[in-house]
């Protein structure tokens, strides 16, 4: 190591403890302004220690969220609509218009009679395989089939995004035999640049916290 | 204060990464030797006016002025009790900047760094007195394209965060905001001390980056800076 380069990290270390030193030392201090100092030296070297230290990230409070005005009819209308196209597209197995009812991200869930799909790549390709595969069956379904039970929850801190959560009927298949039959699943749907899509079905997203219910 | 030291000893290592870092390609000569073919190459190259020689650990330390343009997303956060709609599409403020740069030149031309660099914004008389910082950290290069001048490129691109900051050292509400970049040009005035002017684009809003797929670039928070840095090497 050349003399250069020990006096260049030298100086550095020593900087960097003067520093430290400078912010954690000063005056008489209580745990809480301790803490506070800590908090600011971690933040100066390492502004994204907020990304692992969520002790101080900030939270949206209840009562901003209920204070919103929200048309609940609209946004329900809008879900409905996708969910409609989700399933005549899946009953008539047209893969170009079920995918257009889906918020494609991926964190993307979609639960089958034995487990969970992660991905928009293996769900379309467990969609088409019960579609066309060795085991495909018809699926069929009623003319009445709607959501209900509608949770909906505004951009906040964690999803930058509005969410809705929803039940209604779903199509799943039998393990031992290839027929198709129906029950009822959970949706979560996102709307990101103005437009629902369904994100999950029967994934870990769907939520029901009692602040969230829609009126 | 568990994740305090863990990225203390991520910073350690991050530093001796750096510092082992050969200084020389020519590493199997002596000393008298490298002289020697030092001095004869000397002979055959142009003149330069480079005013260090920049190879090996750096460290850097930076202080400026500019200004933060912002969007909506930024303004409500920072005014989070305010009722009315954001009256300009942008606002404008100027800001205070802060940079340190740990890392190594792998040239005279070319370092490479992991920076930390701060905006601090003093938003007051709109709709809430305060202080934002808004920190990037990440990895940063400047080039050295000509051999004849001291001027230089500059980038970086990393993770920002917000925080509301109540001087001197208290930190509330942090907010991820995800990918942040900068670009810029600056000019080696005398050896170790450097001055260059930066543009930086990020997010306001919060984003959710453990799914990398939704982290974006936006332009809610650009920034303009000219900034000083003592640059050790």
């Amino acid at each position: 190591m050349s003399e250069n380069r020990v006096i260049s990290f030298t100086t550095t270390v020593l900087l960097l403890i003067g520093m430290l030193s400078f912010i954690l030392s000063c005056g008489d201090l209580s745990d809480e302004e301790t803490k506070d100092r800590l908090r600011f030296a971690e933040f100066f070297f390492f502004p994204t220690a907020p990304y692992i230290d969520k002790s101080y990230v900030e939270e949206v409070p209840a009562d901003e969220v209920a204070s919103l005005e929200i048309d609940y009819d609209v946004e329900i209308e809008a879900i409905q609509d996708v969910y409609r196209t989700f399933i005549e597209s899946y009953v008539a197995k047209d893969m170009d218009s079920l995918s257009e009812t889906f918020d494609r991200a991926s964190s993307m869930e979609y639960g089958t009679t034995t487990g969970i799909v992660y991905g928009w790549t293996n769900i379309k390709g467990y969609i088409q395989a019960n579609w066309f595969g060795e085991w495909a069956a018809d699926c069929i379904s009623e003319p009445n089939w709607k959501l209900t039970d509608f949770y909906y929850r505004p951009k906040n801190v964690k999803y930058n995004y509005t969410e809705m959560s929803a039940k209604g009927p779903m199509f799943y298949y039998l393990v031992d035999r290839p027929e198709c039959f129906s029950d009822i699943g959970t949706y979560y749907f996102t709307k990101k640049s103005g437009e629902w899509r369904i994100h999950q079905i029967d994934g870990s997203r769907y939520f029901t916290d009692p602040q969230y219910k829609v009126p | 204060m568990t994740n305090i030291r863990q990225q203390y000893y991520i910073f350690g290592v991050f530093i001796t990464f750096f510092l082992l870092l050969p200084s020389d390609t020519v590493m199997t000569f002596g000393i008298e030797d490298k002289n020697l073919i030092y001095e004869q190459q000397s002979n055959i190259r142009r003149p330069t006016n480079i005013l260090g020689q920049r190879k090996g650990f750096i460290f850097g330390l930076g202080a400026g002025v500019g200004n933060v343009n912002f969007a909506e997303p930024l303004a409500e956060y920072w005014g989070s009790t305010y009722e009315d709609d954001w009256p300009d599409p942008r606002a404008t403020t100027s800001a205070f900047a802060t940079e340190i740069k740990i890392g190594h030149g792998f040239s005279n031309h070319f370092l490479l760094y992991y920076t930390s660099r701060i905006t601090w914004m003093p938003l007051s008389n709109l709709y809430q007195d305060t202080m934002i910082a808004n920190g990037t950290a990440g990895v940063g290069m400047m080039l050295y394209p000509l051999s004849s001048t001291n001027f230089y490129l500059i980038g970086s691109a990393g993770f920002a965060a917000l925080v509301t900051w109540e001087p001197p050292f208290k930190l509330e509400r942090a907010r991820q905001t995800g990918l942040a970049v900068s670009g810029g040009i600056g000019f080696e005035l005398v050896r170790h001390l450097n001055i260059d002017f930066t543009v930086n684009y990020g997010n306001a809003h919060s984003t959710q980056v453990d799914d990398v797929s939704e982290v974006t670039l936006t332009d809610e928070i650009v920034s303009f800076l000219v900034t000083a840095h003592l640059l050790f090497y």
